[in-house]
């Protein structure tokens, strides 16, 4: 850790606004790519994005520089992704979060004009089924898949950032790219 | 080694996890093994199907970053830190802060003033002086609730304590949309209210041709819920409700705003229209359009840029 994130760290412990500004600056563009590619929704990424930091916020007093503080704050990303709960799967318990066209804050297009290309809607296809395959994964399964392949992190990182061995890692990532092949298979077949 | 063990390899493999030995083992098992090299097909084929992560957009991160702030002043806990004391509050729109700021006054002025002192307190300002009572609390008709109690002195020895608690209770108001407290309420249930719902309602009835005295504070509320809020029903009806005001620079910069930042794109179309009457066409605005016309994401919103544009110059 340089001396002058640990003196920001220090400030931010004090209470300095500016310098717990300062530290989300440095890693939230990060995080929030993180999130978008674990929860492949804006809005659920800013969900979690917003969590993460809140967390940070309420535990910064505690860190003791015992790890280094961006390891310290991928784990919280860690547990927040792990615990998250989409949009989606909290809509039937709402009722007044919906705008007077149906919508739920959640950002649509109306135009249906530009349509893709032939090549496009192909992709576009494959890319439909391979977000609801990564959907049906365990939480567990789909930080270890996203964290390696979408973020590049490797196993031995990742099981520091889960708490967990490097062998429950590699599980995690076989069953994960079990399940997607089995659901998979008729997409490329 | 077993098959089954191979196979196990083989995402390690395709994500390079494998050291120098273990990748030789493997491949000589793949020479002779048919079914572990389809394996490993398919999960080139998915890896490349899942492609790779871009960098989250400049919108997005400034929503994000925006969300965070009014979290964490929703989250705070104002004994245990003062950071957010200290916060940037500049990062705010002022007329946000205003409005938020206002609205806390009231809020505290209306829920314990109003309803629950009416009578003016003696003595020290900030100390309520008791009476002996009979029964209950002097000022707490039976529909307030009590939270958020703190020991000043807990010390009854001497038969006296000094507390401070919250006092909320219901209230029911009946009167013209142009009466100054009806606005009041609204102006903070549309900024301050955590339930999309009741901000939607609040916008809502503000929607409405009926308002003949909009208070300042009202329109700085429609503003600040056009530009700011996460609900895209609250910001499509504070756009029309401001449509109701007359036109002002401030009012012109909202819309700007909202083409240039809305992440939804039926609000982008709505602000084109919104600054597509006469009295909307200025220089900025039609610096904005251009702009929009060849850098928008949407392919109608650059249409429809261009085509306000040609209308404004055949005009």
């Amino acid at each position: 850790m340089d001396l002058d994130e640990r003196e920001l760290i220090l400030e931010a412990q004090k209470g300095d606004g500016p310098a717990f500004e300062e530290l989300v600056h440095r890693y939230d563009r990060k995080v929030l790519k993180l999130a978008v590619s674990y929860t492949n929704d804006e809005e659920d990424a800013k969900d979690v994005y917003q969590e993460v930091f809140i967390r940070v916020f309420r535990a910064l007093p505690g860190f003791r520089f015992e790890s280094r503080f961006s390891t310290w704050l991928y784990r919280i990303v860690v547990n927040v992704c792990l615990s998250h709960k989409s949009r989606a799967q909290n809509r039937e318990h709402e009722s007044l979060d919906v705008d007077d066209d149906g919508h739920e804050g959640r950002s649509f297009d109306p135009v249906s004009n530009d349509l893709p290309s032939d090549q496009k809607a192909l992709s576009s296809e494959i890319s439909r089924h391979v977000r609801a395959a990564l959907e049906g994964l365990s939480p567990q399964q789909r930080v270890v898949f996203t964290l390696r392949h979408y973020e590049g992190y490797k196993l031995k990182e990742i099981a520091i950032l889960m708490n967990c061995a490097e062998g429950t890692v590699k599980k995690y990532l076989f069953t994960a790219t079990e399940r997607l092949r089995h659901r998979l298979r008729p997409v490329f077949q | 080694m077993r098959h089954q063990k191979f196979k196990e390899w083989i995402p390690l493999l395709a994500y390079d996890e494998l050291d120098e030995d273990q990748k030789y083992t493997l491949n000589q098992h793949l020479a002779v093994c048919p079914e572990c090299r389809e394996h490993l097909e398919e999960l080139k084929e998915i890896q490349q199907a899942a492609g790779s992560a871009g960098e989250p957009s400049e919108t997005l991160l400034q929503q994000a970053r925006r969300e965070l702030r009014t979290g964490l002043r929703q989250k705070q806990q104002p004994p245990q830190h003062n950071w957010l004391a200290d916060w940037n509050w500049s990062w705010l729109v002022p007329s946000f802060r205003t409005v938020a700021v206002g609205a806390l006054c009231l809020t505290a002025g209306l829920g314990v003033g109003h309803f629950v002192y009416r009578q003016p307190p003696a003595g020290d300002d900030n100390i309520i002086t008791t009476r002996p009572v009979t029964s209950g609390l002097p000022a707490s008709p039976g529909n307030i609730s009590v939270g958020n109690i703190r020991f000043i002195d807990a010390d009854a020895s001497d038969g006296n304590v000094e507390f401070t608690y919250e006092a909320t209770a219901p209230m029911r108001v009946r009167g013209s949309v142009n009466d100054p407290l009806v606005q009041d309420v609204l102006s903070q249930a549309l900024t301050g209210a955590q339930n999309p719902g009741v901000r939607l309602r609040a916008v809502s009835v503000l929607n409405t041709d009926q308002l003949k005295q909009p208070d300042a504070d009202v329109r700085q509320a429609l503003i600040t819920a056009l530009k700011m809020d996460e609900n895209n029903g609250v910001r499509k009806q504070a756009l029309a409700a401001l449509q109701n005001f007359p036109f002002d620079i401030e009012i012109r910069d909202a819309l700007l705003f909202v083409l240039n930042n809305d992440p939804n794109p039926a609000m982008r179309i709505a602000a084109i229209d919104a600054v597509r009457t006469e009295r909307y066409r200025d220089p900025e605005v039609l610096r904005v359009l251009e702009e929009k016309m060849h850098t928008d994401g949407n392919e109608y919103i650059r249409y429809r840029s261009r085509a306000v544009l040609q209308e404004a110059k055949q005009q």
